[in-house]
């Protein structure tokens, strides 16, 4: 795409249950920011992180990030292990001279890209850590059992490893939080100064709409948008349109 | 609109503007504002750079001065007091006398205001003084470039004679890039950490209580600069607590702006933020 104005975010490491709250936060950051026209902005407190968001309270345009994110978190089930890439595109449209007739061109002059890593779940990690730690508890106590010959003894370090294990949890939990918490608002902070830095390549505003330029999300998998897809279209009426060749006689 | 005013009009709308972005995410409105609805809001605010603001009654008249007099910066600096302490300082400065610097430390309920000229409470201490941020907006014209005769001369009022006939050049960008950093200072203004303040206090305040209370002070001037900084004069030299961020300037003639963040954390987790917006206006080309 010439002349379009690509930001790649850092990647997010988020478990399968934040992908979404996540892509929320930033995607509404953008669009916010890029909304020109007459806004009434709604501040949103995140469920899932200290960070309040905001949108630029249309309602056209939450249905449509919404639905974008539960595809790509559908894409995301599927393979898990894989880096996800999702990008915000923004377009203006041009109508185009062809051998058929006029066509619309969508033109993107601004592309932001998040990426997701996802990560496996706390739980899981967590209670292999656990098992291993009780395992190795239960080899030492067994092997002290034996010394002493007192049952009491097992189930008094038992449940001492069980309470550690639990703190173990909370501990790693909240330290994996406290680092999304981190590179989440990084994250929208750099957006606002990207927002910022470049501006000459943003399009004249001619729409009235609180969201001023009209925007697509894709990721991997979706189908390519720009000049294929406008090519397949175009074929596509040709045929329909085309008469058909005289009979030579 | 734009090819009436002048690209003044818009930095004085602009430094308006910010101030209201910065104190309604910062301050509690007094009175009942909070209860009113949404429809009965005052929209003229909404007309500049195309974002809708909630009004609250006793907050940040002062800013509405930049609206004419782009002379001196506006600098706003939010702080924390704790509930207790707001108190005490208010019963201090009634009977305080003026201290060294230029402001005033407001203790009213929610939030409070304080201008230069004013002395400051005489309360002991820096836990009165618990500065979290502080905003900058400052408006530089720069010399014309490339100056004729009739443009001879550095300085605002050579430039400010001759500016009937012009800034006819590009106000429209100017306006754009203005009403982007007007949405980028909103969503900026509540990703810092000082927004979940604001948000704890307003929540109590709604429950009756207003354990932490965030007030703000504003100043003309960029000496006395606040603990730790170190800096004086229109200079930006932040201290070692200090970061920086700055947005990019929107620096195309004949204004240009930049925003600059400092930040400082501390022992108890203080952050100290200043964040300088300004634009360098150029003369105009007849």
């Amino acid at each position: 795409m010439a002349n379009c104005e690509t930001h790649n975010l850092p990647v997010l490491e988020l478990e399968p249950h934040q992908i979404r709250e996540a892509l929320r936060c930033v995607l509404h950051t953008i669009i916010f920011t890029r909304a020109l026209g007459y806004v009434i902005p709604k501040d949103v407190d995140s469920e899932l992180f200290d960070v309040t968001y905001v949108q630029c309270g249309d309602p056209g345009v939450e249905a449509k990030v919404e639905s974008r994110i539960t595809d790509f978190c559908t894409q995301v089930e599927k393979k898990p292990a894989e880096l996800h890439q999702l990008q915000l595109s923004f377009y203006e449209t041009r109508r185009k001279q062809a051998w058929f007739g006029t066509q619309d061109e969508r033109l993107y002059w601004e592309t932001w890209v998040v990426s997701v890593l996802v990560l496996q779940p706390d739980i899981a990690l967590l209670q292999q850590q656990q098992q291993q730690h009780q395992q190795h508890q239960l080899q030492q106590q067994g092997s002290f059992g034996a010394l002493t010959g007192a049952a009491h003894h097992h189930h008094h370090h038992h449940h001492q490893s069980q309470q550690q294990a639990q703190q173990l949890t909370s501990q790693v939990r909240a330290a994996r939080q406290a680092r999304l918490q981190s590179a989440l608002e990084e994250q929208l902070t750099l957006v606002v100064r990207r927002v910022n830095d470049r501006r000459d390549h943003i399009p004249p505003v001619l729409s009235t709409s609180a969201v001023t330029f009209p925007f697509d999300i894709t990721f991997s998998g979706t189908s390519t948008r720009g000049s294929l897809q406008g090519g397949l279209q175009a074929v596509g009426k040709m045929l329909m349109k085309a008469t058909p060749p005289p009979v030579l006689g | 609109m734009a090819d009436r005013l002048t690209i003044e009009h818009y930095i004085g709308e602009a430094f308006v503007k910010c101030g209201q972005v910065i104190l309604g995410s910062r301050i509690l409105p007094t009175g009942s504002v909070q209860q009113q609805p949404r429809s009965a809001r005052d929209k003229r605010a909404g007309r500049w750079f195309l974002l809708e603001l909630e009004e609250a009654d006793g907050v940040g008249k002062e800013v509405e001065l930049w609206r004419k007099d782009l002379s001196s910066p506006l600098i706003i600096e939010i702080q924390m007091a704790p509930g207790r302490i707001a108190a005490l300082a208010a019963a201090a400065a009634a009977a305080s006398t003026a201290t060294a610097g230029n402001a005033r430390l407001a203790a009213a309920a929610g939030g409070g205001s304080s201008t230069d000229g004013a002395g400051v409470a005489a309360v002991p201490g820096d836990l009165l003084f618990t500065p979290l941020e502080r905003w900058t907006l400052q408006y530089e014209r720069s010399p014309p470039s490339g100056s004729s005769s009739s443009m001879a001369g550095a300085g605002s009022g050579a430039c400010s004679g001759s500016s009937s006939t012009r800034t006819y050049l590009d106000e429209v960008s100017v306006y754009k890039r203005l009403t982007i950093l007007v949405r980028s200072l909103y969503s900026y203004t509540r990703v810092l950490p000082a927004y979940k303040l604001f948000r704890a206090a307003k929540q109590r305040y709604a429950g009756g209580q207003s354990q932490f209370q965030l007030q703000y002070r504003i100043r003309r001037t960029l000496q006395q600069q606040a603990i730790g900084d170190g800096a004086s004069g229109a200079a930006h030299h932040p201290g070692p607590r200090m970061q920086d961020f700055a947005f990019a300037p929107v620096d195309k003639p004949p204004a240009g702006a930049f925003v600059s963040r400092c930040s400082t954390t501390r022992q108890r987790q203080r952050w100290f933020w200043s964040i300088v917006l300004g634009a360098h206006g150029d003369a105009v080309h007849p």
